[in-house]
């Protein structure tokens, strides 16, 4: 058994598990397995939407795999496709608006799968031919993603509420409102993260200053943090528990 | 005035007024219920035919004239709105007495006014037991009548003006037929007639209709005028094809609406101008287009279920105007 362990590549960083991360990732996998359900023989909405949340729970479950925090340019491919992600929902989301108000169903699903691949493709690449991002680095992509997320979401919350307007009188508004709920969470969630990493009291700058020796100025602001962090925690759980609750019951309105 | 049969009673001469039409016909619907509601006016009556919650058929009488389904749900609501005085009831019934009230309200006449003395009685009810007829047998004199529900040529319940509780015993239309003036009126419908009809409730938005009559005294329908469409267009399609064209029309985009909410209008109306118009929407394979149309829309708005729902009612709407 050693021996075999022994052959499997070192793990540098250990990677830190907690129940809410496992939860929440399996409601991820719900969500795009029940849109992707959706999306057979439907408009291609749902298939942004499913691959959207398809890619959020691959971005998210390779971050559980112990090698996780080990490689530096896979981490930030992640990164780039947990941002790649949001994207592509919010643009089932948009599509879903325009159909509210023209009644048009146009493209192809296979569009929606060439045109993520290759912007994954592209954001490896990119990386690839780069040098390998260091803590600092990898910080700004996670900057970076969550920032993506965090507007994105704001947008969604919007756009979700006009489709609702449209279609208020139809069978599945109801289901369809629950996403502003989802991506209300999202906006905690992400935005607590965000706000911790723009004051630089996030984990990572922790990190990273251990290592340089940087001052911090953390202790002073030990309330904001810890509601931070709360909020971050608890909102992460709340975004799955309610993602996996809106796909649930849209699940049963669409049968 | 008709003569129903009494079942269990759920309402029972409840005041119009009190009434609010939509809801309570939306709790027959919820509950599948069987049986019928009858609205007595002084001056007009209505009856509602539920089978497992589907409302199978109307029949709305006013002096002498006379609408049925959908005209009959519309003259309803529509007399209902000024007309605040009169009574509610309805009853429950078996299965195969709504199927033979069905028979009494709109099948289809075999026998009509003949009197008894001049007709061979025996042979008319050894027909009704050969051929296995769905059937009511009326039976009446200027004083009286009786009324005889047939399932598949075997008799399955009695009533009459003395006693309207369904019974077994043909005793009393007996008594009935051995009168001098006595007359029968025999109608039948088709076995599967039943399971084949529409429910109307997916064919008219009763709820709206209501809403807009209650709500504005100067409202006209701009679906249908009191005009009996189906029943015209049974009696030999003499409706003009024009006037029967905006009629289907109307009726396909107020499925949709029914259905599909607000936006179900718009997606009918797109998809019936890709079809060109109804007229060549009669051609199955437009027909077909039109629905694939629909539905592909239809599949952001509402459940599978409902889709089904709502291909059917357009189906049986456009084979009652083709």
């Amino acid at each position: 058994m050693d021996f075999i362990l022994s052959l499997l590549p070192k793990i540098y960083n250990p990677v830190e598990y907690d129940a809410f991360t496992i939860i929440q990732i399996f409601f991820w996998f719900m969500a795009a397995a029940v849109s992707f359900y959706f999306s057979l023989g439907n408009a291609r909405l749902w298939t942004s939407v499913s691959v959207g949340f398809f890619l959020i729970f691959w971005s998210q479950a390779y971050m559980l795999n112990p090698y996780a925090q080990s490689y530096n340019k896979m981490v930030a491919i992640h990164y780039v496709i947990g941002a790649i992600s949001v994207l592509v929902i919010s643009h089932g989301f948009q599509e879903y608006y325009v159909f509210t108000r023209t009644l048009e169903i146009t493209g192809s699903k296979k569009l929606v799968y060439f045109v993520t691949a290759g912007m994954i493709v592209l954001g490896s690449l990119i990386i690839t031919i780069n040098p390998k991002p260091n803590l600092h680095v990898l910080r700004n992509y996670k900057i970076m993603e969550n920032s993506i997320w965090f507007f994105f979401s704001i947008v969604n919350i919007y756009t979700v509420w006009k489709i609702f307007k449209e279609l208020r009188d139809s069978f599945l508004a109801s289901g369809i409102l629950c996403f502003t709920l989802v991506f209300f969470f999202i906006v905690l969630w992400k935005g607590s993260e965000l706000y911790l990493q723009v004051y630089q009291w996030d984990k990572d700058w922790m990190d990273i200053i251990d290592f340089t020796g940087e001052a911090t100025d953390a202790v002073k602001f030990t309330a904001q943090i810890e509601t931070a962090k709360m909020v971050h925690k608890y909102s992460a759980l709340l975004s799955g528990i309610t993602v996996g609750g809106t796909f649930g019951y849209l699940f049963k309105l669409m049968r | 005035m008709f003569l129903l049969p009494k079942g269990p009673p759920l309402a029972e001469k409840v005041p119009i007024a009190k009434i609010n039409l939509p809801l309570a016909l939306n709790k027959l619907r919820a509950s599948n219920f069987t049986g019928y509601a009858h609205l007595s006016f002084t001056s007009a009556e209505s009856v509602l035919l539920y089978d497992e919650g589907r409302l199978i058929s109307a029949l709305f009488q006013r002096d002498k004239g006379c609408f049925h389904d959908m005209d009959a749900i519309r003259a309803t609501i529509e007399f209902m709105a000024f007309n605040r005085e009169g009574t509610f009831s309805v009853f429950r019934l078996h299965a195969d007495i709504v199927v033979g009230l069905l028979a009494l309200i709109s099948g289809e006449a075999v026998i009509s006014s003949q009197q008894i003395v001049l007709t061979d009685f025996k042979s008319v009810l050894n027909k009704i037991k050969e051929e296995r007829l769905n059937a009511s047998l009326v039976v009446y004199t200027d004083v009286h009548t009786g009324v005889v529900f047939y399932i598949e040529g075997n008799p399955v319940g009695f009533f009459h003006d003395e006693d309207l509780q369904i019974g077994s015993s043909p005793v009393d239309i007996q008594k009935i037929a051995g009168y001098s003036d006595a007359k029968i009126d025999l109608k039948t419908i088709k076995g599967d007639h039943v399971i084949t009809l529409a429910d109307l409730n997916g064919l008219i938005d009763i709820e709206k209709t209501w809403v807009a009559v209650t709500n504005n005294i100067f409202f006209t329908d701009d679906t249908p005028t009191p005009t009996p469409v189906i029943q015209t267009i049974r009696a030999g399609q003499t409706t003009s094809g024009t006037a029967n064209k905006v009629k289907l029309e109307t009726l396909l985009v107020e499925i949709a609406v029914t259905h599909l909410g607000k936006l179900g209008r718009t997606l009918a109306e797109k998809e019936l101008a890709n079809i060109g118009d109804v007229k060549s929407g009669l051609v199955p394979e437009n027909i077909e287009i039109f629905l694939l149309g629909l539905e592909k829309g239809a599949k952001l708005l509402t459940s599978s279920s409902k889709i089904r729902e709502m291909k059917d009612s357009i189906r049986t709407a456009i084979a009652q105007y083709s």
